[in-house]
């Protein structure tokens, strides 16, 4: 059957436009963040370079055939993986994480590509030939799948990335329409986790609460206890893991549950980021107007802490606005994984929405303090070309969803 | 497909969304004004700029104080990498010339900040303007400059590591010598680097107000010079000098010898820094005669030509016994004053009651501070009528149970003979402020009318008297008549007084009609003499000749004055004036030759208008005279004078021709 269909039935409008209007606040923040800059004045004439690719890439990816995502899904996957192993051994240490990769002068990061990997290979798997998403077994595939990766970025160590992995994971999981007992069981261990890092009595509080909610979901003996000691197993990895990361980073963590006890130390990007937003007041400051920006106060503010140029130079109206455009993508996002009658495309197009998702709530709760500061940059706005390259194909996954959304009708 | 997870997706937005607004909203909104205070806590700096000190200047304009502004130099070790080390190492010792391990030692001698230079000019932190090396800062370190060096260091006093006032003028004027501080807005990066100025804020610092003193340069370095070497030569550890203008009060010198540098004020004693005209009180002596002189002639209690019985130099007071250091059987007041007879003074001194004669000492300002402007003055010791024993009068009226300031002596004298007005002496004449351009003028200030005109007037033909005819012949001058008393007090030590420790003062002034200058020399406890008139008089002479000699304001007053010549052995006895024309304005009194071992009065009272007797003289001798008195003269033989033409006492005309006849042969 062949239809006709007007270019706006093809190409989502609402997405490309708040897409287009980030990278443009991102170049003029950028720009802002850097023009004064010694050392990084040249950031907005690179990154000015990688929208352009990036633009190109996504109009590429948007073009390709369908099928070729499902086709590659699982040797992008593997590919991911032996990058992962190889950045472990060849990797240039950035920022205390073994993260990058050298091709003649071009650095890339691995875990950046294996986000789209390991976002198809979820998708293969947990569409292959209709599995039973509350079979055990196949969860515990599904899980291993997210967590290789993961374990594997922990061991960079790459916190921030890591936790995108576990929520591509998650969602995925949660997406493919894993019973309400099935999903307990997955969350109730970062549910545990997060208790942990609060100390021992909320922890304990929490394992009171799985072990009554056990009780309600009235399984038996043996599978409730299965279900205990893999909470309690993970309060003692996370201990585990706690104690791999770098003490910079775990000295993040702690201070982001007291970032005034080191207002010089670990909790001072915290803070400042906080001071560069709260004094750009309603209006902001103007575009090359903020104090905190052009003196400095933030290192590296043009990559991870972009959004506090943004709050500062254009206070609460421009922070507003760049919230409301993501919340525009994302709910378009949904939207298309919920109209989206292939379960590929559909998981494809939601694992983009858990990446895009995870990596938003994430820096932006660090920028205005809600979340501990982990370094993760912010989609399209941030600085950083490889990161940009990469979301910039997995929108373009997404829009090719779009694009063929009406042949599975 | 999946409808219920959609929603609850949309509701995980829609709570993501709530969430992150709510925070915006109390961060930029709420909060919004605690953040902006701390962002510009963090951004803006203010950095006080001290004002320069002002400087401070004698009557003419001469510099005697002021700021230079160094700079020095400091380093913070622990921030000192290796190649930062070297890198200033090597500037430094380019600059300074000094080693590069004299450099290295230096960053090796302790953890923090070391001091690599002190007070580097600010030429040579010039050279230094492009060495940025972080852990290595410079600082403002103001030095205060004394171009003089220790001259009036007592007036100026010093300052303190501060640049405070600690002692003096410095001190006193503290408040307008500092200035107004100003301050200086910068914005910070994180680095605590400054990055701009920001001007609306910054407030200029306001230079310190210029202070001009009385103190005249050439008159202190005088008098410093002068005292110095009185004390080397009668052999004596300090001594006090001060120079005044008796008809306003201005301070025209000061000195306190032992003196020390303002600049290097922490190397020298305590005693060295102490300002001793201020601070220590003496027992005046037999200056005070003067005062009680004046009193006892402004109440009409004496006459100056009255005989009074002085005992032979001994005399019996109630219990107590008052000696005389030389003997006379009989002086009149003026020469009890002349030779500074104490039984005259204790005999005078019954005349006035107690509360008169406190009330005139208290109004000559003893007992009290003169509230000049220099901190730290005592008032001195003076006994109130109820506390007066039988005895007090007549110890205080030759200078004892009585303690002063040489500050209070000479003020009170002041009155004395500057027709009985007691100034507040001050040694500031005016501050120019820079804060906020006014010029304040400070003048001289009468405090109250202390005796008559006419008293003060004959008290200063008798203290001329005093220099010609008594006791201070040392102090007299060639070509300029001056007044003046001298006094020797024994110091108390221990309790009681001393046998060989004596304060030796002489005050004089002069011109004696017109008293421009009066001037106290106290000498604490000379070795070699010790009377007053035979060592603070000399003393006070030098001063005098080289103030007069340096000063063209006293050229009208220089004339010649011939005197008998003082090493002639031969004396007449001059007769005695008048009660009513006791004092003539143009009288002069001269001493044959005066010795303090010398029992016999040796006074020729000689006058312009009538005719001196010449029996006796040498022609050279009596041609002076008569030329002086503009008298011509014919001569017949030759000798010594054996007749005049004039009788001795004839009233003198114009035109007069004096026949001298003398002889080879002595006449006895």
């Amino acid at each position: 059957m062949k239809v006709e269909y007007k270019l706006q039935d093809k190409f989502d409008f609402w997405i490309f436009g708040a897409l287009i209007l980030l990278i443009t606040i991102g170049l003029i923040s950028i720009y802002s963040a850097t023009v004064n800059h010694p050392t990084a004045y040249g950031n907005f004439q690179k990154q000015f370079f990688w929208v352009i690719t990036s633009l190109t890439v996504f109009i590429i990816v948007y073009y390709l055939p369908q099928n070729l995502f499902r086709l590659i899904a699982i040797p992008s996957y593997a590919l991911s993986i032996i990058l992962l192993i190889i950045v472990l051994f060849a990797g240039k240490t950035v920022y205390g994480a073994k993260s990058w990769l050298d091709f003649g002068g071009i650095g890339f990061q691995p875990s950046e590509f294996a986000k789209i990997g390991t976002m198809l290979a979820l998708s293969y798997w947990l569409t292959y030939k209709k599995r039973d998403i509350n079979n055990f077994k196949d969860i515990l595939i599904a899980l291993v799948i997210g967590f290789v990766p993961i374990f594997l970025i922990l061991l960079e160590p790459d916190m921030g990335t890591a936790i995108v992995f576990m929520a591509i994971t998650i969602v995925m999981i949660f997406w493919s329409g894993i019973s309400l007992f099935s999903l307990f069981v997955v969350l109730s261990p970062s549910i545990v986790i997060f208790a942990s890092l609060f100390g021992i009595a909320p922890l304990i509080f929490v394992l009171i609460i799985i072990i009554l909610s056990l009780f309600y979901f009235k399984k038996d003996i043996f599978t409730s206890i299965t279900v205990f000691i893999l909470n309690l197993a993970s309060a003692f990895f996370f201990d585990f893991v706690f104690n791999l990361l770098k003490p910079h980073q775990q000295k993040r963590i702690e201070s982001f549950l007291d970032p005034m006890a080191d207002p010089l130390g670990s909790g001072y990007n915290a803070l400042q980021a906080k001071v560069a937003i709260g004094s750009g007041g309603f209006l902001g400051k103007g575009f090359l107007q903020g104090n905190q920006t052009q003196l400095r106060f933030i290192p590296e503010q043009w990559t991870d802490f972009i959004y506090c140029v943004v709050g500062e130079e254009f206070g609460f109206i421009g922070s507003i606005l760049v919230i409301i455009l993501f919340v525009v993508i994302f709910i378009r996002l949904l939207g298309l994984a919920n109209s989206s009658k292939d379960e590929f495309s559909s998981l494809t197009t939601i694992g983009i929405l858990a990446i895009l998702f995870a990596h938003f709530m994430i820096n932006i709760g660090m920028n205005v303090g809600i979340t501990p500061v982990i370094g993760l940059p912010l989609p399209y706005v941030s600085y950083g070309g490889s990161s940009l390259f990469v979301n910039m194909i997995l929108i373009g996954i997404a829009f090719n969803t779009y694009r063929n959304r009406r042949q599975h009708i | 497909m999946n409808n219920s997870r959609a929603l609850l997706s949309i509701f995980i937005f829609f709570v993501a969304f709530i969430a992150i607004s709510v925070r915006l909203f109390n961060i930029q909104v709420r909060d919004h004004d605690k953040f902006k205070y701390y962002a510009e806590r963090q951004q803006n700096r203010i950095y006080p700029i001290k004002a320069e000190r002002g400087i401070i200047k004698d009557r003419e304009g001469k510099v005697l104080a002021y700021t230079k502004d160094d700079i020095s130099l400091f380093a913070d070790t622990r921030m000192l990498t290796k190649s930062r080390r070297d890198t200033l190492a090597s500037a430094l010792s380019s600059v300074f010339g000094k080693s590069k391990n004299h450099y290295y030692k230096l960053f090796d001698s302790k953890k923090g900040n070391v001091l690599l230079e002190k007070k580097v000019s600010r030429v040579e932190s010039l050279l230094l303007s492009d060495l940025v090396v972080d852990g290595f800062f410079k600082t403002e370190d103001y030095t205060r400059v004394y171009p003089y060096g220790k001259l009036a260091s007592h007036v100026l006093g010093f300052v303190d590591q501060a640049e405070n006032g600690a002692t003096g003028i410095e001190k006193q004027f503290n408040d307008y010598l500092s200035g107004q501080d100003g301050r200086l807005l910068v914005e910070r990066d994180a680095l605590g680097r400054i990055v701009t100025v920001n001007d609306a804020l910054t407030v200029p610092a306001l230079t310190g107000a210029e202070v001009t003193l009385t103190i005249s340069q050439q008159y202190q370095s005088i008098l410093e010079e002068e005292l110095e070497k009185g004390l080397n030569e009668y052999q004596s550890n300090s001594g006090v000098g001060i120079i005044m203008n008796p008809q306003n009060g201005e301070i025209l010198a000061m000195a306190s010898l032992p003196n020390y540098n303002p600049s290097s004020y922490s190397q020298f004693s305590n005693e060295e820094r102490r300002n001793r005209i201020l601070t220590d009180t003496y027992e005046p002596g037999s200056t005070i005669k003067g005062i009680v002189m004046a009193m006892l002639m402004d109440e009409g209690k004496v006459n100056p030509n009255e005989v009074i019985n002085t005992e032979n130099g001994s005399y019996k007071f109630l219990r107590t016994r008052i000696k005389d250091t030389h003997a006379f059987e009989k002086l009149t007041v003026q020469e009890v004053l002349e030779q500074s007879s104490n039984i005259g003074m204790v005999k005078l001194s019954t005349r006035i009651d107690d509360n008169a004669f406190y009330k005139y000492l208290r109004d000559f300002g003893f007992g009290n501070t003169t509230s000049i402007d220099i901190p730290g003055e005592t008032g001195g010791r003076l006994k109130k009528p109820d506390e007066f024993s039988k005895y007090t009068k007549a110890f205080v009226s030759h200078g004892y149970e009585i303690a002063a300031t040489p500050l209070q002596v000479i003020t009170a004298f002041s009155a004395v003979i500057n027709g009985g007005i007691l100034y507040q002496p001050h040694v500031v004449k005016k501050v120019n402020s820079n804060v906020n351009n006014e010029v304040v003028q400070f003048d001289s200030k009468k405090i109250r009318k202390v005796i008559s005109e006419k008293t003060s007037e004959k008290m200063k033909n008798l203290l001329i008297g005093v220099v010609e005819n008594g006791t201070a012949s040392l102090a007299r001058l060639d070509d300029m008549l001056i007044g003046g008393k001298t006094g020797t007090s024994q110091k108390l030590v221990n309790g009681s007084y001393s046998s060989s420790e004596y304060n030796s003062s002489f005050i004089g002034f002069f011109p004696a009609d017109n008293p421009q200058v009066i001037c106290l020399v106290v000498i604490d406890s000379p070795k070699i003499g010790r009377y007053g008139g035979r060592v603070a008089a000399p003393i006070f002479k030098n001063i005098a000749e080289r103030i007069i000699e340096s000063d063209i304001n006293f050229s009208p007053y220089r004339k010649d004055i011939k005197r008998k010549n003082e090493t002639n052995k031969d004396f007449l006895i001059a007769e005695n004036l008048e009660t009513e024309n006791y004092v003539p304005k143009n009288e002069i009194f001269i001493t044959a030759n005066y010795s303090e071992n010398s029992k016999e009065k040796e006074v020729e009272n000689y006058s312009r208008t009538t005719m001196p007797s010449l029996y006796n003289k040498s022609i050279k001798e009596s041609i002076t005279r008569l030329t002086a008195l503009g008298i011509k003269y014919k001569i017949k033989g030759s000798g010594k004078v054996i007749d005049q033409s004039i009788m001795p006492g004839t009233k003198l005309k114009e035109g007069m021709i004096c026949e001298l006849v003398c002889s080879s042969e002595m006449v006895n």
